[in-house]
Protein backbone atom coordinates (compact mmCIF):
# COMPACT_ATOMS: atom_id res chain seq x y z
CA UNK A 1 0.00 0.00 0.00
CA UNK A 2 3.00 2.29 0.23
CA UNK A 3 2.64 3.33 -3.40
CA UNK A 4 -0.99 4.09 -3.92
CA UNK A 5 -1.70 4.31 -7.67
CA UNK A 6 -1.85 7.97 -8.67
CA UNK A 7 -4.71 7.56 -11.14
CA UNK A 8 -6.94 6.10 -8.41
CA UNK A 9 -5.81 8.80 -6.02
CA UNK A 10 -6.83 11.46 -8.57
CA UNK A 11 -10.26 9.81 -8.88
CA UNK A 12 -10.67 9.98 -5.11
CA UNK A 13 -9.36 13.52 -4.59
CA UNK A 14 -11.43 15.00 -7.43
CA UNK A 15 -14.51 13.99 -5.42
CA UNK A 16 -13.45 16.12 -2.44
CA UNK A 17 -14.84 19.61 -1.84
CA UNK A 18 -12.38 22.27 -3.11
CA UNK A 19 -11.11 23.23 0.35
CA UNK A 20 -10.41 19.62 1.32
CA UNK A 21 -8.63 18.90 -1.96
CA UNK A 22 -6.45 21.99 -1.43
CA UNK A 23 -5.68 20.90 2.13
CA UNK A 24 -4.36 17.62 0.75
CA UNK A 25 -1.59 19.57 -1.02
CA UNK A 26 0.22 19.48 2.33
CA UNK A 27 0.32 15.66 2.47
CA UNK A 28 3.42 15.06 0.34
CA UNK A 29 5.30 16.32 -2.69
CA UNK A 30 3.68 13.85 -5.07
CA UNK A 31 0.19 14.71 -3.77
CA UNK A 32 0.97 18.41 -4.15
CA UNK A 33 2.20 17.93 -7.72
CA UNK A 34 -0.91 15.91 -8.55
CA UNK A 35 -3.35 18.47 -7.10
CA UNK A 36 -1.52 21.39 -8.73
CA UNK A 37 -1.56 19.78 -12.17
CA UNK A 38 -3.79 21.09 -14.94
CA UNK A 39 -5.15 17.57 -15.47
CA UNK A 40 -6.34 17.38 -11.90
CA UNK A 41 -7.95 20.82 -12.09
CA UNK A 42 -9.86 19.65 -15.13
CA UNK A 43 -10.88 16.41 -13.45
CA UNK A 44 -12.13 18.35 -10.43
CA UNK A 45 -14.05 20.88 -12.53
CA UNK A 46 -15.63 18.15 -14.67
CA UNK A 47 -16.71 16.24 -11.61
CA UNK A 48 -18.13 19.40 -9.99
CA UNK A 49 -20.05 20.30 -13.15
CA UNK A 50 -21.36 16.75 -13.57
CA UNK A 51 -22.58 16.50 -9.99
CA UNK A 52 -23.54 20.16 -9.57
CA UNK A 53 -21.25 20.37 -6.54
CA UNK A 54 -18.85 23.00 -5.24
CA UNK A 55 -21.33 25.72 -6.15
CA UNK A 56 -20.59 29.13 -4.74
CA UNK A 57 -22.22 32.46 -4.59
CA UNK A 58 -19.84 35.39 -5.02
CA UNK A 59 -20.73 38.56 -3.17
CA UNK A 60 -19.25 41.97 -3.78
CA UNK A 61 -19.29 44.79 -1.32
CA UNK A 62 -19.57 48.12 -3.02
CA UNK A 63 -17.67 50.74 -1.17
CA UNK A 64 -17.70 54.24 -2.55
CA UNK A 65 -15.39 55.61 0.08
CA UNK A 66 -12.35 53.67 -0.92
CA UNK A 67 -12.12 51.33 2.03
CA UNK A 68 -13.09 48.30 0.01
CA UNK A 69 -9.75 46.57 -0.07
CA UNK A 70 -11.28 43.22 0.61
CA UNK A 71 -14.52 43.51 -1.22
CA UNK A 72 -15.29 39.94 -2.26
CA UNK A 73 -16.98 37.22 -0.28
CA UNK A 74 -17.84 33.68 -1.22
CA UNK A 75 -20.64 31.56 0.11
CA UNK A 76 -20.88 27.80 -0.29
CA UNK A 77 -24.24 26.65 -1.57
CA UNK A 78 -24.09 23.65 0.73
CA UNK A 79 -23.83 25.93 3.74
CA UNK A 80 -27.10 27.67 2.87
CA UNK A 81 -28.99 24.92 4.68
CA UNK A 82 -27.42 25.79 8.00
CA UNK A 83 -28.96 28.42 10.24
CA UNK A 84 -25.99 30.70 10.47
CA UNK A 85 -24.24 31.43 7.20
CA UNK A 86 -20.86 33.12 7.21
CA UNK A 87 -19.52 34.36 3.88
CA UNK A 88 -15.79 33.83 3.50
CA UNK A 89 -13.80 37.00 2.94
CA UNK A 90 -11.45 36.83 -0.04
CA UNK A 91 -8.37 38.83 -0.85
CA UNK A 92 -9.05 40.84 -3.96
CA UNK A 93 -6.05 40.52 -6.30
CA UNK A 94 -6.86 43.81 -8.05
CA UNK A 95 -7.29 45.80 -4.91
CA UNK A 96 -7.20 49.50 -5.39
CA UNK A 97 -7.79 52.18 -2.84
CA UNK A 98 -9.98 54.16 -5.22
CA UNK A 99 -11.85 51.88 -7.52
CA UNK A 100 -14.11 48.97 -6.80
CA UNK A 101 -13.50 45.73 -8.61
CA UNK A 102 -16.23 44.36 -10.85
CA UNK A 103 -16.90 40.79 -11.93
CA UNK A 104 -17.07 40.64 -15.73
CA UNK A 105 -17.69 36.95 -16.11
CA UNK A 106 -17.40 33.54 -14.50
CA UNK A 107 -16.88 30.05 -15.79
CA UNK A 108 -15.86 26.75 -14.14
CA UNK A 109 -14.87 28.43 -10.90
CA UNK A 110 -12.76 31.14 -12.55
CA UNK A 111 -13.68 34.81 -12.54
CA UNK A 112 -12.82 37.64 -14.87
CA UNK A 113 -12.48 40.76 -12.78
CA UNK A 114 -11.67 44.36 -13.56
CA UNK A 115 -11.10 47.49 -11.55
CA UNK A 116 -10.50 49.96 -14.33
CA UNK A 117 -10.73 49.62 -18.05
CA UNK A 118 -6.99 49.10 -18.04
CA UNK A 119 -6.66 46.42 -15.46
CA UNK A 120 -8.31 43.03 -15.78
CA UNK A 121 -7.42 39.65 -14.35
CA UNK A 122 -8.49 36.03 -14.31
CA UNK A 123 -8.87 34.85 -10.75
CA UNK A 124 -9.45 31.51 -9.10
CA UNK A 125 -11.01 32.49 -5.76
CA UNK A 126 -10.59 28.93 -4.42
CA UNK A 127 -6.82 28.89 -4.73
CA UNK A 128 -6.30 32.64 -4.68
CA UNK A 129 -4.23 32.37 -7.85
CA UNK A 130 -4.69 35.03 -10.49
CA UNK A 131 -3.27 36.22 -13.75
CA UNK A 132 -3.31 39.82 -14.85
CA UNK A 133 -4.17 40.29 -18.47
CA UNK A 134 -2.56 43.08 -20.46
CA UNK A 135 -5.19 45.29 -22.00
CA UNK A 136 -4.78 46.67 -25.48
CA UNK A 137 -5.50 50.35 -25.46
CA UNK A 138 -8.35 51.86 -27.47
CA UNK A 139 -7.26 54.94 -29.35
CA UNK A 140 -10.36 55.93 -31.32
CA UNK A 141 -13.48 57.40 -29.78
CA UNK A 142 -15.71 54.48 -28.99
CA UNK A 143 -19.30 54.06 -27.93
CA UNK A 144 -18.73 51.30 -25.44
CA UNK A 145 -16.68 48.30 -24.42
CA UNK A 146 -18.07 44.93 -23.42
CA UNK A 147 -16.21 41.95 -22.01
CA UNK A 148 -17.03 38.29 -21.75
CA UNK A 149 -15.30 35.21 -20.40
CA UNK A 150 -15.83 31.51 -21.04
CA UNK A 151 -14.46 28.11 -21.90
CA UNK A 152 -13.74 27.04 -25.47
CA UNK A 153 -14.61 23.33 -25.47
CA UNK A 154 -13.20 22.69 -28.97
CA UNK A 155 -9.70 23.93 -28.16
CA UNK A 156 -9.75 23.30 -24.39
CA UNK A 157 -8.94 26.93 -23.71
CA UNK A 158 -10.31 29.75 -21.59
CA UNK A 159 -10.98 32.93 -23.53
CA UNK A 160 -11.67 36.56 -22.74
CA UNK A 161 -13.56 38.49 -25.40
CA UNK A 162 -13.52 42.27 -25.71
CA UNK A 163 -15.91 43.97 -28.05
CA UNK A 164 -15.45 47.68 -28.70
CA UNK A 165 -18.03 49.43 -30.84
CA UNK A 166 -17.54 52.65 -32.78
CA UNK A 167 -19.95 55.00 -34.44
CA UNK A 168 -19.51 55.32 -38.19
CA UNK A 169 -19.82 59.00 -38.93
CA UNK A 170 -21.47 58.95 -42.32
CA UNK A 171 -24.79 57.20 -41.87
CA UNK A 172 -27.19 57.33 -38.94
CA UNK A 173 -27.26 54.07 -37.01
CA UNK A 174 -24.21 52.60 -38.65
CA UNK A 175 -21.33 51.33 -36.57
CA UNK A 176 -18.39 49.00 -36.65
CA UNK A 177 -16.96 46.62 -34.08
CA UNK A 178 -13.53 45.67 -32.97
CA UNK A 179 -13.52 42.17 -31.50
CA UNK A 180 -10.46 40.84 -29.72
CA UNK A 181 -9.96 37.47 -28.07
CA UNK A 182 -7.47 36.66 -25.34
CA UNK A 183 -6.55 33.00 -25.13
CA UNK A 184 -5.29 31.77 -21.77
CA UNK A 185 -3.43 28.94 -23.48
CA UNK A 186 -1.37 31.20 -25.75
CA UNK A 187 -1.51 34.09 -23.29
CA UNK A 188 -2.07 36.73 -25.95
CA UNK A 189 -4.73 38.83 -27.62
CA UNK A 190 -5.77 38.31 -31.21
CA UNK A 191 -8.04 40.44 -33.36
CA UNK A 192 -11.04 38.68 -34.95
CA UNK A 193 -11.19 39.58 -38.64
CA UNK A 194 -14.85 38.72 -39.11
CA UNK A 195 -17.05 41.79 -38.67
CA UNK A 196 -19.65 41.55 -35.91
CA UNK A 197 -22.78 43.07 -37.47
CA UNK A 198 -24.69 43.42 -34.19
CA UNK A 199 -24.80 46.37 -31.88
CA UNK A 200 -24.55 45.42 -28.20
CA UNK A 201 -27.29 47.38 -26.52
CA UNK A 202 -26.05 47.75 -23.00
CA UNK A 203 -22.88 49.42 -21.90
CA UNK A 204 -20.97 47.40 -19.31
CA UNK A 205 -23.09 44.32 -19.77
CA UNK A 206 -20.75 41.33 -19.61
CA UNK A 207 -21.46 38.41 -21.94
CA UNK A 208 -23.41 35.52 -20.47
CA UNK A 209 -21.62 32.21 -20.89
CA UNK A 210 -23.67 29.17 -21.88
CA UNK A 211 -22.88 26.06 -23.93
CA UNK A 212 -19.56 27.28 -25.28
CA UNK A 213 -20.81 30.71 -26.37
CA UNK A 214 -21.02 34.18 -24.90
CA UNK A 215 -24.38 35.91 -25.26
CA UNK A 216 -25.33 39.56 -25.40
CA UNK A 217 -28.54 41.43 -26.02
CA UNK A 218 -28.04 43.32 -29.26
CA UNK A 219 -29.80 45.02 -32.14
CA UNK A 220 -29.16 45.17 -35.85
CA UNK A 221 -28.57 48.91 -35.85
CA UNK A 222 -27.10 51.39 -33.45
CA UNK A 223 -29.65 53.64 -31.90
CA UNK A 224 -29.77 55.36 -28.60
CA UNK A 225 -31.96 54.86 -26.69
CA UNK A 226 -32.23 51.42 -28.18
CA UNK A 227 -35.66 50.51 -26.95
CA UNK A 228 -37.41 51.19 -30.27
CA UNK A 229 -35.46 48.47 -32.04
CA UNK A 230 -36.21 44.79 -31.86
CA UNK A 231 -33.90 43.18 -29.30
CA UNK A 232 -32.06 40.09 -30.42
CA UNK A 233 -29.56 37.75 -28.84
CA UNK A 234 -26.13 37.45 -30.37
CA UNK A 235 -24.10 34.37 -29.51
CA UNK A 236 -20.34 34.52 -29.87
CA UNK A 237 -19.02 30.96 -30.29
CA UNK A 238 -15.71 30.68 -28.44
CA UNK A 239 -14.60 27.80 -30.66
CA UNK A 240 -15.21 29.34 -34.08
CA UNK A 241 -14.92 32.93 -32.77
CA UNK A 242 -17.95 33.96 -34.79
CA UNK A 243 -20.96 35.90 -33.62
CA UNK A 244 -24.35 34.83 -34.86
CA UNK A 245 -27.92 35.71 -34.07
CA UNK A 246 -29.70 33.04 -32.04
CA UNK A 247 -33.40 32.46 -31.56
CA UNK A 248 -34.89 34.70 -28.91
CA UNK A 249 -37.20 33.18 -26.34
CA UNK A 250 -40.91 33.61 -26.97
CA UNK A 251 -42.68 35.77 -24.44
CA UNK B 1 -20.27 -18.60 -28.33
CA UNK B 2 -23.80 -18.72 -26.98
CA UNK B 3 -24.56 -21.97 -28.76
CA UNK B 4 -21.59 -23.78 -27.25
CA UNK B 5 -22.56 -22.84 -23.71
CA UNK B 6 -26.12 -24.11 -23.81
CA UNK B 7 -26.74 -26.65 -21.15
CA UNK B 8 -23.72 -26.07 -19.00
CA UNK B 9 -22.22 -22.81 -17.85
CA UNK B 10 -18.56 -22.00 -18.33
CA UNK B 11 -16.53 -22.12 -15.18
CA UNK B 12 -13.46 -20.06 -14.33
CA UNK B 13 -10.97 -20.13 -11.48
CA UNK B 14 -9.53 -16.96 -9.93
CA UNK B 15 -6.44 -17.32 -7.77
CA UNK B 16 -5.98 -14.74 -5.03
CA UNK B 17 -2.66 -13.44 -3.66
CA UNK B 18 -2.45 -16.16 -1.03
CA UNK B 19 -3.15 -18.91 -3.58
CA UNK B 20 -6.71 -19.39 -2.48
CA UNK B 21 -8.87 -20.44 -5.41
CA UNK B 22 -12.30 -19.14 -6.27
CA UNK B 23 -14.43 -21.02 -8.77
CA UNK B 24 -17.16 -19.03 -10.43
CA UNK B 25 -19.20 -18.73 -13.60
CA UNK B 26 -17.37 -17.04 -16.43
CA UNK B 27 -20.31 -14.75 -17.10
CA UNK B 28 -19.74 -13.09 -13.71
CA UNK B 29 -16.15 -12.03 -14.36
CA UNK B 30 -17.08 -10.41 -17.66
CA UNK B 31 -18.07 -7.36 -15.59
CA UNK B 32 -14.35 -6.76 -15.21
CA UNK B 33 -12.87 -5.27 -18.39
CA UNK B 34 -9.47 -6.78 -17.57
CA UNK B 35 -10.74 -10.32 -17.04
CA UNK B 36 -13.12 -10.06 -19.98
CA UNK B 37 -10.20 -9.36 -22.31
CA UNK B 38 -8.14 -12.19 -20.82
CA UNK B 39 -10.96 -14.69 -21.19
CA UNK B 40 -11.77 -13.63 -24.74
CA UNK B 41 -8.24 -13.51 -26.04
CA UNK B 42 -6.69 -16.53 -24.44
CA UNK B 43 -9.62 -18.75 -23.46
CA UNK B 44 -8.03 -19.38 -20.10
CA UNK B 45 -9.77 -21.32 -17.36
CA UNK B 46 -7.62 -20.12 -14.46
CA UNK B 47 -6.45 -16.57 -13.80
CA UNK B 48 -3.84 -15.78 -11.13
CA UNK B 49 -4.29 -12.41 -9.41
CA UNK B 50 -1.27 -12.33 -7.09
CA UNK B 51 -1.62 -8.64 -6.25
CA UNK B 52 -5.11 -9.04 -4.79
CA UNK B 53 -5.60 -10.42 -1.28
CA UNK B 54 -8.09 -13.27 -1.04
CA UNK B 55 -10.11 -11.30 1.49
CA UNK B 56 -10.46 -8.49 -1.05
CA UNK B 57 -11.31 -10.92 -3.82
CA UNK B 58 -14.10 -12.46 -1.71
CA UNK B 59 -15.67 -9.02 -1.38
CA UNK B 60 -15.36 -8.26 -5.07
CA UNK B 61 -16.89 -11.61 -6.08
CA UNK B 62 -19.75 -10.91 -3.68
CA UNK B 63 -20.33 -7.63 -5.52
CA UNK B 64 -20.16 -9.24 -8.96
CA UNK B 65 -22.82 -11.77 -7.95
CA UNK B 66 -25.13 -9.11 -6.54
CA UNK B 67 -24.63 -6.84 -9.51
CA UNK B 68 -25.42 -9.68 -11.93
CA UNK B 69 -28.76 -10.17 -10.16
CA UNK B 70 -29.65 -6.49 -10.42
CA UNK B 71 -33.06 -5.91 -11.99
CA UNK B 72 -35.29 -2.84 -12.00
CA UNK B 73 -37.39 -4.39 -9.23
CA UNK B 74 -34.55 -4.91 -6.72
CA UNK B 75 -32.79 -1.59 -7.31
CA UNK B 76 -33.40 -0.42 -3.76
CA UNK B 77 -32.07 -3.64 -2.32
CA UNK B 78 -28.94 -3.29 -4.46
CA UNK B 79 -28.39 0.28 -3.29
CA UNK B 80 -28.51 -0.90 0.31
CA UNK B 81 -26.09 -3.66 -0.55
CA UNK B 82 -23.68 -1.11 -2.07
CA UNK B 83 -23.85 1.01 1.07
CA UNK B 84 -23.08 -2.00 3.23
CA UNK B 85 -20.38 -3.09 0.80
CA UNK B 86 -18.22 -0.01 1.43
CA UNK B 87 -18.96 -0.02 5.14
CA UNK B 88 -15.67 -1.73 5.99
CA UNK B 89 -12.51 -0.51 7.69
CA UNK B 90 -10.82 2.19 5.61
CA UNK B 91 -7.72 0.09 5.00
CA UNK B 92 -9.84 -2.66 3.47
CA UNK B 93 -11.80 -0.13 1.42
CA UNK B 94 -8.54 1.20 -0.04
CA UNK B 95 -7.46 -2.38 -0.90
CA UNK B 96 -10.79 -2.97 -2.63
CA UNK B 97 -10.56 0.33 -4.53
CA UNK B 98 -7.08 -0.43 -5.84
CA UNK B 99 -8.12 -3.96 -6.85
CA UNK B 100 -11.29 -2.72 -8.57
CA UNK B 101 -9.19 -0.21 -10.50
CA UNK B 102 -6.83 -2.99 -11.57
CA UNK B 103 -9.69 -5.24 -12.62
CA UNK B 104 -11.43 -2.31 -14.34
CA UNK B 105 -14.91 -2.70 -12.88
CA UNK B 106 -15.92 0.84 -13.74
CA UNK B 107 -19.23 1.38 -11.95
CA UNK B 108 -17.85 -0.04 -8.72
CA UNK B 109 -14.65 2.00 -9.00
CA UNK B 110 -16.60 5.25 -9.02
CA UNK B 111 -18.64 4.12 -6.05
CA UNK B 112 -15.53 3.14 -4.07
CA UNK B 113 -13.71 6.41 -4.86
CA UNK B 114 -16.73 8.37 -3.65
CA UNK B 115 -16.85 6.28 -0.47
CA UNK B 116 -13.15 6.93 0.23
CA UNK B 117 -13.59 10.66 -0.49
CA UNK B 118 -16.53 10.83 1.94
CA UNK B 119 -14.46 9.16 4.62
CA UNK B 120 -11.36 11.37 4.31
CA UNK B 121 -12.89 14.76 3.57
CA UNK B 122 -12.84 16.02 7.16
CA UNK B 123 -9.52 14.46 8.12
CA UNK B 124 -6.45 16.46 9.02
CA UNK B 125 -3.32 16.22 6.91
CA UNK B 126 -1.66 14.05 9.55
CA UNK B 127 -4.59 11.66 9.56
CA UNK B 128 -4.62 11.41 5.75
CA UNK B 129 -0.90 10.62 5.80
CA UNK B 130 -1.39 7.77 8.25
CA UNK B 131 -4.37 6.37 6.34
CA UNK B 132 -2.39 6.28 3.09
CA UNK B 133 0.84 5.31 4.89
CA UNK B 134 2.74 8.32 3.63
CA UNK B 135 5.73 9.90 5.32
CA UNK B 136 5.96 13.63 4.76
CA UNK B 137 8.81 14.40 2.37
CA UNK B 138 8.70 18.15 2.93
CA UNK B 139 11.52 19.88 4.79
CA UNK B 140 10.78 20.95 8.39
CA UNK B 141 10.85 24.57 7.14
CA UNK B 142 8.23 23.87 4.47
CA UNK B 143 6.15 21.92 6.95
CA UNK B 144 6.09 24.78 9.45
CA UNK B 145 5.27 27.23 6.68
CA UNK B 146 2.21 25.16 5.71
CA UNK B 147 1.12 25.11 9.31
CA UNK B 148 1.35 28.87 9.41
CA UNK B 149 -0.36 29.41 6.04
CA UNK B 150 -3.12 26.87 6.36
CA UNK B 151 -3.50 26.02 10.04
CA UNK B 152 -6.96 24.57 9.33
CA UNK B 153 -5.37 21.79 7.28
CA UNK B 154 -3.70 20.47 10.38
CA UNK B 155 -6.66 21.03 12.66
CA UNK B 156 -9.22 18.81 10.93
CA UNK B 157 -10.41 15.49 12.25
CA UNK B 158 -7.30 13.97 13.75
CA UNK B 159 -8.81 10.52 13.84
CA UNK B 160 -6.48 8.43 11.73
CA UNK B 161 -7.91 5.08 12.69
CA UNK B 162 -8.76 3.29 9.54
CA UNK B 163 -12.07 2.09 10.94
Amino acid sequence: MSTFPLDVLAEILCRLPVDCALRCRCVSRSWRALIDSAEFAKLHVNYSVKTNSNLRLMLRKVDYFGYGKRCFYSLDFDSLNSRVVTPKELTNPLMSSEINTKILGSCNGLLLISNTVDEIALWNPSTGKYKKIPVVGITENHVHVNFGFGYDVTNDDYKVVRIVQFEKGSEKGSFHSDVMVFSLRSSCWRRVEEELPYYLRYEDQPGTYLNGSLHWIASAKMERPANKLEPLIVAFDLGTEMGTRTASPLY
Amino acid sequence: MASSTTGEKKILTLKGGDNEEFILEESLVLQSELLKNMVKEERVSSIPLPSIKSKTLVKIIEYLKKHAELTPSNKEEFKNFEKEFVNVVLEELLDITVAVNYLKINGLLEFCCQAVADRIKDKSVEAVRKIFRIESDFTPEEESEFRKETPEAFEGDLDDTTN
